[in-house]
């Protein structure tokens, strides 16, 4: 359960090799910067670095411009060996980054101003059409000298709203024709209040179609537009030809810069999080702890700047940020702690125990030999092809399908076929778990329930450890997941579960009182007696009434999540039943069809189930993982350890 | 106890529900749109406001209709939401209708102080003349002050408007108006949040609630001093009266000056530490992406149906803001990374 050793550095130097250190900093790929104003009470002598980074608008310019004529810039990282070659220069950079930008940005205006007009024209098109069919001459239209004519359309809600609107008498529309959402229509205004009348009607939404402009009639104007559009066409696929001539001859040019650019611009960010005092400054980050040495050895040669290691244990309060560091097989599993929160710098990191008991549970509900291997198999494909995290999730719990899936005998549903292994190796009669017969069902139902119980007592423990490394005293000894709560749950499970289950008779009043009633009244008065210990000035509830009102609901509510959070557990057996249940019935759909038709079903029912019932279990583990487990011991507020890495910015 | 097992439901509704939302991609993909009517046609095409906007004539949308619709769908998934949820799920939908009557109710007053209050009437959505207690077209035919507290008759908004009449000849004192409004809103939430709920469940909507108006009223600190250099009396006078911060922390924030040190003052208090570390373009911005941490956590990880599906309304605001947003910006021709910057959404 191990997150990172991380420390904490302050850089402070001359002004003059500020850049040098950033780009150090930059390069090591390990250094997560932090605002260096944070970590000092008094500031008033510091000033923080807000300057324009240079680099940021040619590369933005030079990236967007790339995106926006649908081209990809890949990140070149400098060729090892060669790191000693000089750079290009700042200069070279941003000229070439603006040239090629400006010459993309002009093929695409001009693409874009020959789309734009195909489009108004096939608005202006559109738009007419609902004004053809009507003789109108536009020609005596424009001849009217004394009132407005305004042809367009209005939204349905505007036009309705028009009913409520009797402020002004010339606010009339006139509709020709409507669809569902829009009125099209004519409005007119005397020629003096004209203005007034366009300001209310815009306010309407009201969208004009300005046919006046066109000669004839509308069915002569829209002749001459579908000219026009065809001409525009044309001019769009000789700019696309001579555009793609170009690109193919920049493009390893333009990909080079593109990098260097980025690397000198995310350099360049770092400034921002450093303070600057007189002609000095002082930089403040977070770096892992077994890099000290690297870092030390890069900063070194620079004359004016002199660095401090500390532990991130000693700078809590500034949250150190968190890199959660386990074992290969456990590695995969960071994926689920990623999603629900990361832990604080202090806080255990539950990966280990999710690895365990998810591949376990999985194992154990999704139990089948063959399609566990199936499943592994899957997993390592989509990891290997398709990069996808859960791939690498699923290759551990196909293995655990699998084992467990020969505890049961079921290899692709056929719960029989692995019997001769049995009989070979271990001299049984036939599989040692028949999981339909009722004595094995209800062991698998007890069984599910005692995995419950041991999972939410492992995970009370977890919290009771947790909570005395963050010296949280009141969670640890008098919390429902604390000391308390483990004793209290812990009594019920081995007192009655004891007697129900091996016939201990180990209840009596002592142990009731001791075991059940001080831990429950402590659980009631946790945060007085937490109050007490931690020495808060507040520990005193300000009315009694409303405390023991509000702390009686809350243990109830304790009391009940303990019972439910246990029978969540039978879903643990359940799934290994259901498995059983759904291959039954394929097999019996099998049957029933014969022949070819068996061997079809089988392996359509196979593949229906594993892909069901894989998704269902793999949502259920994580559901036990979250709800049942994390919500005991786990608070997840952490925040990720980030070094600044130029070529994950470019991505 | 019954009631609070039948709002489970609401866990896994809400989800799915909020699993419809907009994607990196679909942020992205909106950011490169050109124009109000491109926005509109891909809102259609790839993203589940297609059902709200369908039959539109995305040819010819403006932004004001489009925001309508949009506020439209909010309200309409709420209360598929508020149906199930039988412990608070009335309280909630009635907390999305009193915000939207407020908003109207300040809109009628802002015309009214332009000298147009007919034109109310333009920008009134219609789809809330259904649902609304007020009566919005007798609100739109509001001529004064007086005609608006007849309109606002039989709601409880009118007692809280009458004793904040203009006297004549003054001007109207928007901001008085604004934080009764407001106060009311959020007094009736609490109230709800004490009496009905408890536990976890109650701790989880009061941490919502009151990160979300303790970043509120440091903003107002904020905007008060900065812009408009206002006195202590008058930035007392305009905070909401919620939230966990202290009097002495509040004064410590008033009498801070320049926003350096206001900053630095809400740092001391438990919700600037944990709201220190979340990233954001100017001030105002901090509010709604500390309310989308705390909402994206609940709706992922809280097994309490009130608190998701608060978290749900609380992330479909947001979203729709980050709509409206980029509607704004690409109106006024604001570059795309620009506009992203004023995103409460921006891990893309």
């Amino acid at each position: 359960m191990a997150v990172q050793k991380i420390k904490m550095t302050s850089i402070i130097g001359r002004m003059t090799e500020l850049d040098q250190v950033t780009e150090i900093c930059g390069e090591s790929e390990f250094f997560h910067p932090d605002n260096a104003l944070s970590f000092y009470s008094d500031t008033s002598q510091f000033t923080p670095l807000s300057e324009e980074n240079p680099y940021a608008e040619p590369l933005q310019r030079l990236v967007e411009s790339t995106a926006k004529v649908k081209r990809k810039l890949d990140f070149v990282p400098r060729k090892p060996g060669k790191e000693d070659q000089p750079a290009p220069k700042d200069e070279e950079l941003i000229t070439y980054a603006n040239r090629f930008a400006d010459e993309m940005e002009d093929y695409r205006r001009g693409r874009e101003k020959s789309k734009k007009t195909i489009q108004e024209l096939t608005r202006s098109m559109e738009d007419i059409s609902h004004f053809t069919g009507l003789e109108l001459d536009l020609d005596e239209i424009r001849k009217c000298a004394y009132i407005k004519v305004r042809f367009g359309s209005l939204p349905k809600e505007s036009y309705e709203k028009l009913d409520f609107y009797n402020e002004n008498p010339y606010v009339i529309f006139f509709p020709s024709s409507h669809d569902e959402t829009q009125y099209w229509g004519v409005y007119f205004a005397p020629i003096d209040q004209a203005a007034e009348v366009d300001r209310i009607f815009s306010s309407l939404y009201f969208k004009r179609v300005k046919l006046a402009n066109y000669k004839g009639s509308p069915e002569t104007a829209l002749k001459q537009m579908e000219e026009e559009r065809n001409a525009e066409g044309k001019r769009i696929q000789e700019a696309d030809s001579r555009f793609s001539a170009q690109w193919k001859k920049e493009r390893s040019r333009c990909c080079e810069i593109y990098s260097r650019l980025t690397e000198r611009s995310v350099y360049f960010g770092i400034r921002r999080y450093a303070a600057r005092y007189n002609d000095s400054f002082i930089l403040t980050g977070w770096i892992p702890a077994d890099s000290e040495e690297k870092f030390k050895t890069s900063l070194d040669p620079l004359q004016s700047v002199e660095y401090t290691f500390e532990n991130a244990e000693d700078n809590l309060n500034h949250s150190p940020p968190v890199r959660l560091k386990n074992k290969k097989l456990f590695r995969p599993f960071e994926y689920f702690i990623d999603m629900y929160g990361l832990p604080s710098y202090d806080e255990v990191d539950p990966t280990p125990f999710v690895a365990i008991t998810y591949i376990l549970l999985f194992g154990i509900m999704f139990a089948d030999l063959g399609q566990g291997l199936v499943v592994s198999l899957l997993g390592h494909w989509m990891w290997k092809k398709k990069k996808m995290k859960l791939g690498r999730i699923l290759i551990p719990c196909g293995i655990c399908s699998a084992v467990f899936g020969t505890v049961f005998g079921s290899f692709f549903g056929f719960e029989h076929a692995l019997d001769p292994l049995y009989r070979g190796m271990f001299g049984l009669s036939k599989k040692p778990f028949e999981v339909m017969e009722p004595v094995t069902t209800n062991l698998i139902i007890y069984s599910a329930i005692a995995i419950g119980l041991a999972l939410v007592m492992i995970a009370m423990l977890i919290n009771i450890y947790s909570s005395l490394r963050r010296k949280h005293y009141e969670n640890a000894l008098f919390g429902p997941n604390g000391a308390a709560g483990l004793v209290f749950y812990g009594s019920l499970v081995f007192g009655f579960g004891g007697k129900a289950a091996f016939g201990w008779d180990i209840v009596n009043t002592p142990y009731i009182i001791c075991l059940v009633v001080i831990p429950l009244v402590l659980i009631f008065f946790r945060e007085v007696l937490g109050g007490l210990m931690e020495k808060r000035p507040n520990w005193k509830p300000e009315s009694w009434g409303e405390y023991i009102m509000q702390n009686f609901f809350e243990t109830f509510e304790f009391l009940l999540s303990y019972m439910t959070n246990t029978m969540s557990f039978l879903r643990v057996g359940a799934f290994v039943l259901v498995h059983a249940g759904m291959m039954l019935v394929v097999f019996t759909l099998a049957e029933m069809m014969g022949g070819i038709g068996y061997v079809l079903a089988v392996l359509i029912g196979n593949v229906f189930v594993m892909a069901l019932e894989g998704l269902l279990v793999g949502i259920q583990v994580l559901r036990l993982e979250f709800y049942e487990m994390f919500s005991r011991f786990f608070e997840g507020e952490g925040r990720a350890f980030q070094p600044v890495i130029a070529r994950e910015e470019a991505q | 106890m019954l009631s609070n097992f039948s709002s489970n439901v609401i866990l896994a509704k809400a989800r799915a529900m909020y699993g419809r939302r907009l994607t990196k991609k679909n942020y992205s993909d909106l950011l490169n749109c050109q124009s109000v009517s491109e926005i509109a046609r891909y809102l259609v095409n790839n993203t589940d406001y297609a059902k709200i906007l369908s039959g539109i004539n995305d040819r010819d949308i403006y932004r004001g209709q489009l925001e309508n619709l949009l506020k439209q769908k909010l309200f309409e998934d709420s209360a598929i939401l508020c149906r199930y949820e039988f412990s608070v799920g009335d309280i909630f939908s009635g907390y999305l209708l009193q915000r939207s009557e407020i908003e109207q109710i300040l809109n009628v007053l802002l015309h009214l102080t332009a000298g147009m209050p007919s034109e109310y009437l333009f920008s009134m959505p219609m789809f809330l003349t259904n649902r609304s207690r007020i009566n919005l077209v007798s609100l739109s035919d509001a001529k004064s002050f007086d005609d608006i507290l007849n309109a606002l008759g039989g709601t409880p908004y009118r007692a809280l408007l009458e004793p904040l009449r203009p006297q004549a000849g003054m001007p109207l004192d928007y901001k008085a108006v604004e934080n009764a409004l407001y106060t009311h809103l959020y007094g009736g939430v609490y109230e709800i949040i004490r009496r009905r709920t408890h536990g976890e469940a109650k701790k989880q909507l009061l941490e919502i609630f009151d990160t979300f108006l303790d970043l509120t009223n440091y903003i107002r600190i904020i905007r008060l001093k900065t812009y408009f250099h206002s006195g202590y009396d008058f930035i007392r006078n305009s905070l909401l009266p919620f939230g966990t911060l202290r009097e002495n922390q509040i004064n410590d924030l008033i009498a801070a000056q320049g926003t350096p040190q206001i900053r630095q003052a809400m740092e001391q208090t438990s919700v600037g530490k944990r709201t220190r570390n979340i990233q954001h373009n100017f001030t105002d911005q901090i509010s709604s992406r500390a309310i989308y941490h705390v909402c994206r956590h609940s709706i992922h990880f809280s097994s309490r149906p009130s608190v998701v599906m608060l978290s749900y309304i609380f992330l479909t605001q947001l979203e729709l803001m980050d709509i409206i947003n980029i509607v704004e910006g690409i109106r006024y021709k604001l570059p795309a990374n620009e506009i992203k910057k004023l995103l409460t959404f921006a891990d893309f």
